[in-house]
């Protein structure tokens, strides 16, 4: 057997070369490209079966393949061929369609990775058994060869039926989990909107505990207050000509403070009412509520030297009532501020800014240091002594909730005794 | 119309006081009859139970009413007066520590006649007890008795 052959190559290889080199340079050229990797994969594994056919049959003795009549392959060629096509097939990479054809889970994977080693075998005994039976007198090679066909064939039938099999069952395994799926995330939906529902139900109750609850501080609170004061004025009343000074300013300081706590509570109602009130967003004229503010404040102390300075017609998108609350405190407060100055004055406008409409309320009072300013909108946060302004500190701490109600923003700026503005701006405006 | 009398109904007997020392201070010179649940108020309204000797027609001049009471409450002693023939011209005002809207709003919509809400300030409560008097007992005309 002529296994090693000296004489020259057979032209297959000349081609499986050039082949070769073709699949080489397009890796070359192309070295990240997806289409090319397919290409030289493709090349690798076709190349690589004729390699293989040329091996096997010089294992098994049987000349059908490398003993071409007219150029026969040399063992050596063949080897090369083989060579050449796994160092395509490494450096095609794993990202190619061959190799993501062979692994997964898909049908096709299935498939293949039974058929090709099933092809591989039919190969080898085909080319075996048509050597052994060649010249084999007792039995006919073309009878033996068409009953190992129909054998494979029945094989191949048997493992495609067997998978197409699995195939289903797998698909209907994924149906049947796809249902589990689904009625898991039904149950876990169902949860979460009992969840939702006990959530929205406890919240309710909550909402509806603290409207009793401020009900009850509005009635039963004040009740025995009112009756402090009563009393104690009935006490002066009565037996004022029995008590020095000092027993009438005892008495004086009961009333303030009662009276006192009075507003304090009556400031927590409004205060615990703006997040129940309900928000009805218009075009609101603010220049006009501030006018109507400015009316009152001047009826309340005509002695005192004071400016308004309103812009007229500003408009802004809110809820009124929600708007006069906030600015009736903003007022009240540079009101009170301003009450120790010699000429208080008071300013309402707009300042048009890059980021929108920003209103300002801007005194020329006590003001406060800026050291504090984030305790400013705090309930109960107060920037003064009662003796020197007197309040309950919710007035500031209401505004801030109107604002938030309307998704607006307020700030302040201020310097200690020459004044505080205010400013404020909405959402979209 | 001064043997008429006034009737307040308040349960609480420390705020009955002070508001009948308003009244005797602001002079008004009326009685004031004060009950202090809302069963004894209807019983002296329709001249039943302790009160079946009275004369129902004998209304007083305006029933001053707080809202929670005792046994039956504002509202309901409200319903009742304005769903009774004989009753139902008669003056109510409530006097109460509230000033919950929908308290006001459902006053109202049963029918009240004013709402009073007590302030903390002894001298304002004095000066609204006055007020109240002088509208009650000399500028308002009252409802024509039923025979």
């Amino acid at each position: 057997m002529d296994i090693f052959s000296d004489s020259i190559a057979s032209p297959f290889i000349g081609v499986f070369f050039f082949v070769f080199a073709f699949a080489f340079i397009i890796k070359i050229i192309f070295p990240n490209n997806s289409n090319a990797n397919n290409i030289v994969s493709i090349l690798s594994v076709s190349t690589g079966f004729y390699g293989a056919s040329i091996l096997i049959s010089y294992l098994i003795g049987n000349p059908y393949f490398y003993h071409s009549e007219i150029h026969p392959v040399a063992l050596n060629g063949g080897i090369c061929v083989i060579l050449l096509s796994l160092g395509l097939f490494f450096i095609a990479g794993t990202e190619t369609v061959i190799i993501r054809s062979f692994i997964g889970n898909s049908p096709l994977a299935k498939v293949l990775r039974k058929i090709v080693p099933l092809t591989f075998f039919a190969v080898i005994t085909g080319s075996f058994s048509g050597y052994f039976f060649q010249n084999n007198k007792k039995f006919n090679y073309s009878i033996i060869v068409s009953l190992e066909i129909v054998l494979i064939s029945i094989i191949s039938i048997f493992v495609v039926v067997k998978f197409i099999k699995n195939i289903f069952a797998d698909s209907k395994k994924n149906y049947d989990a796809n249902i589990i799926t689904n009625a898991a995330i039904a149950e876990l939906n169902k949860n979460l909107e009992k969840q939702i529902l006990e959530k929205t139900t406890r919240l309710i109750s909550s909402n509806k505990e603290l409207q009793t609850f401020s009900y009850s501080v509005s009635h039963d609170l004040r009740s025995p207050l009112r009756s402090i004061d009563g009393w104690s004025t009935a006490l002066y009343e009565d037996y004022h000509d029995k008590l020095d000074a000092k027993g009438v300013m005892y008495i004086n300081t009961i009333r303030k403070e009662t009276q006192r706590m009075g507003a304090l509570i009556d400031d927590l109602i409004k205060l615990s009412r703006l997040s129940q009130a309900d928000v009805k967003i218009e075009l609101v004229d603010i220049s006009k509520i501030a006018l109507a503010i400015v009316e009152h404040l001047k009826s309340i102390d005509s002695g005192r030297k004071l400016e308004f300075i309103i812009e007229p017609g500003l408009t802004v998108t809110g809820d009124n009532g929600l708007l006069e609350i906030a600015l009736n405190n903003l007022f009240d407060n540079s009101f009170k501020f301003t009450a120790k100055k010699e000429k208080g004055i008071i300013e309402f406008g707009l300042d048009k800014m890059k980021t929108g409409k920003v209103f300002y309320i801007r005194d020329n009072g006590a003001g406060f240091n800026m050291a504090y300013a984030g305790k400013l909108f705090g309930a109960f946060q107060r920037m003064h002594s009662q003796n020197e302004f007197p309040g309950t500190g919710i007035g500031l701490a209401t505004v801030l909730r109107v604002f938030n109600r309307l998704e607006g923003n307020i700030w302040a700026e201020s310097e200690v005794g020459k004044g505080t503005t205010f400013f404020f701006s909405m959402k979209k405006e | 119309m001064k043997d008429k009398v006034i009737l307040l109904v308040e349960d609480n007997v420390s705020d009955a006081e002070l508001t009948k020392r308003a009244f005797q201070k602001s002079k008004i010179k009326n009685q004031l009859v004060v009950i202090g649940d809302g069963k004894t108020a209807l019983e002296y309204l329709q001249c039943t139970g302790a009160y079946s000797g009275r004369n129902i027609a004998d209304l007083p001049i305006v029933v001053l009413l707080d809202i929670k009471l005792p046994l039956v409450d504002g509202f309901t002693i409200l319903k009742i007066i304005r769903n009774d023939v004989r009753l139902r011209r008669l003056p109510v005002v409530m006097l109460t520590s509230s000033n919950d809207e929908s308290d006001v709003a459902l006053s109202y919509d049963n029918g009240v006649n004013g709402f009073i809400r007590k302030p903390v300030d002894t001298n304002k409560f004095e000066e609204a007890i006055l007020a109240f008097g002088l509208f009650w007992l000399l500028v308002n005309e009252p409802p024509p008795v039923n025979k």
